[in-house]
């Protein structure tokens, strides 16, 4: 029957269906369903999903805000019996949209993708300056720093917040991923970045492969 | 063919006819302020005349506006008050708070304006909002206060400019739909996505109040002799992440609207989306608009122009196309020739083509944007090979 249940769970997160999978995981947990497999096995399976729909141009940003807000809905019943420290490790990202641009659509949407997928997630917000990125570089100290832009006129600056990095000598010890319907890959090679990519799908790829890259050297197998 | 005027060969492309040369008519009011000092029409026709190009000048919207406006300009609405408060960071930035007292209630929200920022409150879009004047449904009998009956206004200055500039270009009038500048400013578009799927007859409320103002406003507009309507739907762009599916069924019914009542007047609807457009095209021309303007392509869009024609070109006039950033600031000389040559050579032939950029030119080398006029005269004169 639990199958089944989740089985229908990440079918309403595919639907888009807030009612339907706040109920089916308020019912599972009645019946002692660690929260645990109705995360891995329902919620996010349904988000697989969701994103491979997006990836083949089936759903839209729409479709992908929608599902991490059912998501986001039906972990509200499961906070509360989340063991924190069983929770997946993999890592912090510093992200923020960068100076002179105020959009943030597609950051959020990307760090709601990044949260769900495990990593710890600093939002600088945005119109952010290099100072700021260096700043939050040096208090928590992540693995991967996320730089978002929309404006054509704006996308030059994440090579200035680059250059500061390596001015501030912080540069190598962080991966760099610029965001933005205008990014291209060469682009992101010109500005020094280690990746460029212009959907949030595509940028949650490259962060879990470079977590299991950095799991990989610490040996710790966290992820 | 005699050489036409500049509003000649606009209108003549608009119809579909090979004027003398295809228009060059891309959007220039920041390069206008970098330039010049100043963005107005007069700025505009004399940027026409250094440059030789085809100028579309856009004027207002010019209704008041309690959404964006800075305090000093709100109008007075009867049974409604606003006080707001204006708190400068040590970083620069400003906060800004708003207390609205309506006689359905109250209202607050919350914005940061970025260090530099020109715009104040008159940009929302480009204001962050840190709390949305609309929180809810609740909410949306205080804001039709904020939206006081437009209907009846008459804007002199249309005619005025119109008769001075002439046969030197095309004067348009700027609206913002329903979204851009209005619900959009008020309550966040990402929530509205969402909202679609779990709570869509609010946003179909919400979208339907502005909307109603809009058409108000655009008739004014019209009555005071306005040839033409550049309604601005870039909120509502696929590029902000609305879906087809979404675009579909909330916004081009409320375009066909739009554009019927233009049409209703003799004038021409302009509609502007400077993002992703390719899978709404054949809607966008079932909805009756004239000229769909930027047609951008990837990365920043997703428009094949050679596409773009096949299925619209008919029946719609292109706009648009050369990509501001990766040609018109980046590029190299030959780039931009080629990228202008063969746009035109898509989308030239048999009129029906304005060309112009992705986005406002601004922030480019000056030879660069010679460069890019040059191209637009050269390659662009009829018939095109």
């Amino acid at each position: 029957m639990s199958n089944d249940d989740l089985r229908k769970l990440a079918e309403c997160v595919v639907q888009l269906d807030l009612r339907g999978a706040q109920s089916l995981v308020d019912g599972m947990l009645k019946e002692g369903i660690a929260p645990y497999t109705i995360i891995a096995e329902g919620l996010s399976k349904g988000m697989e999903e969701v994103g491979r729909k997006y990836e083949s141009g089936e759903y839209f940003l729409s479709e992908l805000l929608t599902a991490a807000a059912v998501m986001k809905g039906a972990m509200k019943s499961l906070e509360p019996y989340i063991k924190y420290e069983h929770k997946e490790e993999k890592g912090t990202v510093v992200i923020g949209t960068v100076r002179g641009d105020l959009h943030d659509v597609g950051k959020n949407v990307f760090i709601s993708l990044l949260e769900g997928a495990g990593f710890d997630v600093v939002d600088l917000g945005v119109d952010v300056p290099p100072e700021k990125f260096v700043e939050a570089i040096k208090q928590h100290r992540p693995t991967i720093v996320g730089m978002s832009a929309l404006i054509t006129t704006t996308i030059d600056e994440m090579g200035t917040v680059i250059k500061s990095l390596e001015d501030s000598g912080l540069r190598k010890g962080v991966k760099v991923i610029l965001g933005g319907t205008p990014v291209t890959e060469e682009f992101g090679r010109a500005m020094g970045a280690d990746a460029a990519v212009n959907d949030a799908m595509a940028g949650l790829r490259i962060c879990n492969r470079w977590a299991e890259e950095e799991a990989g050297q610490r040996g710790d197998g966290t992820t | 063919m005699n050489a036409l005027s500049q509003r000649e060969r606009i209108l003549a492309a608009i119809r579909h006819e090979e004027p003398d040369r295809v228009p060059v008519s891309p959007r220039v009011g920041y390069f206008l302020l970098e330039y010049y000092g100043g963005d107005g029409w007069e700025h505009m026709l004399k940027a026409a005349e250094e440059f030789d190009f085809d100028p579309i000048i856009l004027i207002g919207p010019q209704l008041p506006n309690y959404l964006y406006w800075p305090p000093e300009r709100y109008p007075d609405i009867p049974g409604v008050k606003i006080r707001s408060e204006f708190r400068t960071l040590p970083d620069g930035t400003t906060l800004v708070g708003r207390e609205i007292t309506t006689p359905a209630g109250r209202l607050t929200d919350k914005s940061k304006l970025s260090t530099g920022s020109r715009f104040l409150l008159k940009a929302a879009g480009d204001v962050q909002r840190l709390e949305h004047m609309v929180k809810g449904p609740e909410d949306l009998d205080k804001v039709r206060y904020l939206l006081p009956d437009p209907s009846g206004r008459k804007f002199d200055d249309i005619k005025e400019i119109a008769g001075k500039v002439g046969e030197r270009g095309l004067v348009e009038v700027g609206i913002y739909c329903a979204l851009d500048h209005k619900a959009g400013a008020l309550y966040s578009p990402n929530k509205m996505m969402e909202d679609y799927y779990l709570n869509r007859n609010f946003i179909v409320e919400l979208l339907r109040m502005f909307h109603e103002y809009t058409m108000a406003e655009t008739e004014d507009y019209l009555e005071s002799g306005a040839e033409a309507i550049h309604g601005s739907w870039y909120w509502a762009s696929l590029s902000v992440g609305w879906s087809p599916r979404i675009y579909r069924d909330l916004f081009i019914p409320l375009i066909r609207e739009h554009v019927k009542l233009v049409h209703d007047y003799g004038a021409i609807y302009h509609l502007y989306d400077d993002g992703k457009c390719m899978p709404i095209l054949n809607d966008l021309k079932d909805a009756g608009i004239d000229i769909i303007d930027t047609l951008p392509p990837p990365p920043m869009g997703d428009v094949n122009l050679a596409e773009a024609k096949e299925q619209i070109g008919d029946e719609v006039c292109l706009k648009g196309h050369i990509d501001l950033y990766h040609v018109i600031r980046k590029g190299t000389p030959d780039l931009i020739r080629n990228a202008v040559r063969d746009a035109i050579r898509v989308a030239g032939p048999g009129g029906g083509f304005l060309l112009g950029t992705s986005d406002s030119i601004r922030a480019a080398p000056l030879d660069n944007v010679r460069c890019y006029f040059r191209a637009g005269r050269e390659f662009g004169r009829y018939p095109i090979n």
